[in-house]
């Protein structure tokens, strides 16, 4: 068997569901209500008293960026508000069991597992083949077909490609392909729910390892008519190892004497450093951000490790066509062409309008999940379940991650400008919020540009954004703060949210970028994931960061002489930027290390 | 092999649903429809991996699965008539459509119409025209 480097992350065992807690629940929702209440108390102090005539340049972004912050803020709370898990039932057997029956023939369910692939390696694929094999069901006579949807049309014609379909015939899998790409991903699943007959599918990717019990524990859910799709945690077993700092300095100076060598582990051998430098871990997304969304019904499909009913993915696509043809044949009689010439046009466009399951869209997923939930004739729901059923890799390199991100920035903001779930009717309020507030994660650039340069213009210019850090300042920002740490302690209980705070800082130039990108109107491309190690050239994503930290350490040194020697102006000004500064450098200095992480390890 | 038996036999069924009361309108049938139906059997059975647009036909229509059917007809067919243009289908028997079902009706009405032809189905119920109008598809299925 070909060996990955993965392979040595086998034995890892996935984290358990946090358990809920109502207490916890109840303690969060006093929590957030304060905190929302101390936030609007510390924003109209900022607006109304706080600040600095003389430098409404500077102070007016401030306020407005603490602003758009704070609203964060608020959506967080509503998000976390309530946790609500949808109750577990044993799996499905017959097709009355998921469907009314509606006097026709009783039949075992079927249910298709497809696995999509385009470009990975073959042997990768084989692995993700060999563990859907191995999924367990009660009945024997459901019938469980798996299927290798291979768009890199990998089936022997071309010699230079490695043979997909020679590695499906071997495992005994249905292996299908088309002649063309249309609709990336999107597309390939049309393709397949075009030529199978499952009442339920699972969507796997190529590299998407499904745990024996994973239909059992999922189909028991679609015994409510309503459940369109049923989302499993997505987790990531090869995050990066913590490495010691010894063997990080010893690797990077390149030491050989065994005595210096010996002196530096004893002295850093017991720090550690670079676990899952690449944030790749989401479990706050899956175990809190996304599960507490079954409150709303806004829980959004991410693709690989979910499940889906058949038909109201199809209700979907019908309905959609029907829209599209019905809204090109309004524009035609708007042009006021006479009724035959609509009638042939009105045939082109019926010849020419698909039938599309999956949005064909960068984010297919979330866009698709977005329109289920706003049948308002099926009221479709959506569930995210609580526990692992399947495990997946991450990105290896800080390119590929951006790569990665980028797409889910420029995809969501695309559906911003494009469909905004705010005026989407059908969704529910608290499903809006939910939606936009995903959505508006990915505006976060705007003002975190605006925290990191603060500093900056203070230290160059002098002048403060605020009249003066007194004991007002003080009076209102500390009590918002400590009781925002406290509320977002309590709805992310259990989970470590060290790497998600830098990233959420370090990302805003990649997200600035999507975001210039998709206000240019430049199309979101689906670019595959790259599942193993691709050592790219990181540096062009690192620069904005060492510019920003150098210019921060530039001012600081700038005020610090200033200060020795009695010119400055504003001591008190000088210590709250430097204890910002440190934030914003600590924040920042994520992706460079990221960037090092790989170069340390080629070395 | 199998899966190429399979076609053939679905595409039988679709074929059945077909037949026409009268003969020479049988043939004539038969032949427009051949053009879609026969083809992807005829194709190469080493590609039979390759699921395209092109062969989307070949077998979609059960109507086991996707339409359910009673009385002293139920079976697999769908009464039908080619007439001046138009293939004439007969719902008399049919209670039940699913949306997988429905899309394969869209797929057949865009495949006879490259070909001319115009579909129209007959002796639908309220309830299958019901199903019709909620998705918004009333005016793009010709029924009574």
């Amino acid at each position: 068997m070909k060996q990955f480097y993965f392979h040595k992350f086998e034995d890892r065992k996935p984290y358990a569901a946090i358990p809920d807690n109502k207490f916890r629940t109840l303690f969060f929702q006093f929590a957030g209500i304060v905190t929302i209440a101390l936030g609007f108390a510390y924003l109209y102090w900022r607006w109304r008293f706080s600040l600095n005539p003389n430098a409404l340049w500077f102070a007016l972004p401030l306020v407005l960026a603490e602003s758009l912050s704070f609203f964060s803020t608020v959506m967080i709370v509503i998000n976390f508000w309530s946790n609500k898990d949808a109750e577990k039932a044993p799996p499905v057997h017959f097709l009355s069991d998921i469907e009314d029956l509606d006097g026709r023939l009783e039949r075992p369910v079927k249910i298709d597992v497809f696995i999509a692939t385009y470009n990975e390696d073959v042997e990768l694929v084989r692995q993700s083949i060999l563990d859907a094999k191995k999924m367990k069901y009660p009945f024997s006579d459901v019938i469980i077909k798996i299927y290798v949807l291979d768009d890199g049309r990998r089936d022997g014609r071309d010699s230079t490609k490695e043979n997909m379909k020679a590695v499906a015939d071997e495992e005994c899998v249905e292996y299908m392909i088309r002649e063309h790409n249309k609709g990336y991903k999107a597309g390939n699943l049309k393709n397949a729910l075009e030529h199978t007959k499952g009442d339920l599918f699972v969507i796997l990717d190529a590299d998407t390892r499904v745990f024996p019990n994973f239909l059992i524990n999922t189909t028991g859910y679609f015994r409510k008519e309503k459940v369109a799709w049923v989302q499993t945690p997505q987790w990531f077993y090869d995050t990066t190892e913590a490495q010691k700092l010894s063997s990080i300095i010893n690797a990077r100076l390149k030491i050989k004497n065994k005595y210096l060598s010996r002196f530096v582990n004893i002295v850093f051998g017991k720090v550690k450093l670079n676990e899952d430098i690449f944030g790749n871990d989401p479990r706050l997304f899956y175990d809190a951000i996304l599960r507490k969304r079954n409150f709303y019904n806004a829980a959004f499909c991410c693709g690989a490790g979910s499940i889906h009913r058949r038909e109201a993915t199809m209700s979907l696509a019908i309905k959609d066509f029907a829209d599209g043809l019905k809204k090109l044949e309004t524009d035609l009689i708007g042009k006021k062409i006479n009724t035959s010439e609509i009638n042939d046009k009105k045939n082109i466009l019926l010849l020419e309008q698909e039938i599309i399951p999956f949005k064909f869209h960068a984010s297919e997923d979330i866009y698709t999940s977005i329109m289920l939930h706003a049948d308002k004739e099926n009221k479709w729901e959506s569930i995210q379940h609580a526990d692992i059923e399947c495990k997946m890799l991450s990105t290896q390199d800080l390119d590929s991650w951006i790569k990665q991100h980028q797409r889910y920035a420029a995809g969501s903001l695309d559906i911003a400008f494009k469909d905004n779930p705010i005026f989407i009717k059908g969704l529910s309020l608290g499903q809006k919020i939910c939606y936009f507030s995903t959505i508006w994660s990915y505006f976060a650039p705007l003002w975190i540009l605006i925290f990191l340069l603060s500093p900056i213009v203070f230290f160059f210019t002098l002048s403060l954004p605020v009249k003066t850090y007194s004991f007002d300042f003080l009076k209102y920002f500390l009590p918002f703060q400590i009781m925002n740490t406290i509320t977002m302690a309590l709805g992310c209980w259990g989970i470590s949210t060290k790497r998600g705070d830098q990233y959420y800082i370090s990302s805003f130039w990649f997200m600035l970028m999507a975001l210039i990108s998709v206000l240019k109107g430049k199309e979101v491309k689906f670019n595959v994931t790259p599942k193993g190690k691709h050592f790219a050239k990181n540096t062009q994503h690192i620069l904005p960061h060492i510019v920003i930290i150098s210019l921060t350490l530039l001012g600081i040194a700038y005020n610090g002489v200033l200060m020795i020697k009695g010119y400055h102006p504003c001591v008190s000004g000088f210590f709250a930027n430097f204890f910002w500064c440190i934030f914003n450098i600590i924040a920042l200095s994520i992706m460079i290390r990221a960037a090092q992480w790989k170069a340390l390890e080629t070395d | 092999m199998e899966a190429i038996l399979e076609v053939s036999l679905e595409s039988d069924q679709v074929f059945q649903a077909f037949i026409s009361e009268s003969q020479k309108l049988k043939m004539e049938s038969e032949n427009k429809i051949n053009l879609f139906l026969k083809s992807p059997v005829n194709e190469d059975k080493g590609n039979e991996h390759i699921k395209d647009q092109s062969e989307k036909f070949n077998g979609n229509i059960k109507f086991d699965e996707v339409f359910q059917e009673r009385g002293e007809y139920s079976s697999n067919e769908l009464a039908g008539i080619y007439f001046e243009g138009t293939q004439y289908f007969d719902f008399k028997n049919v209670y039940f459509i699913n949306n997988t079902g429905i899309a394969n009706l869209i797929d057949l009405i865009k495949t006879l119409l490259r070909q001319g032809v115009v579909i129209k189905f007959v002796n639908v119920s309220e309830k299958i025209k019901d199903k019709f109008k909620s998705m918004g598809l009333e005016f793009i299925f010709n029924c009574s």
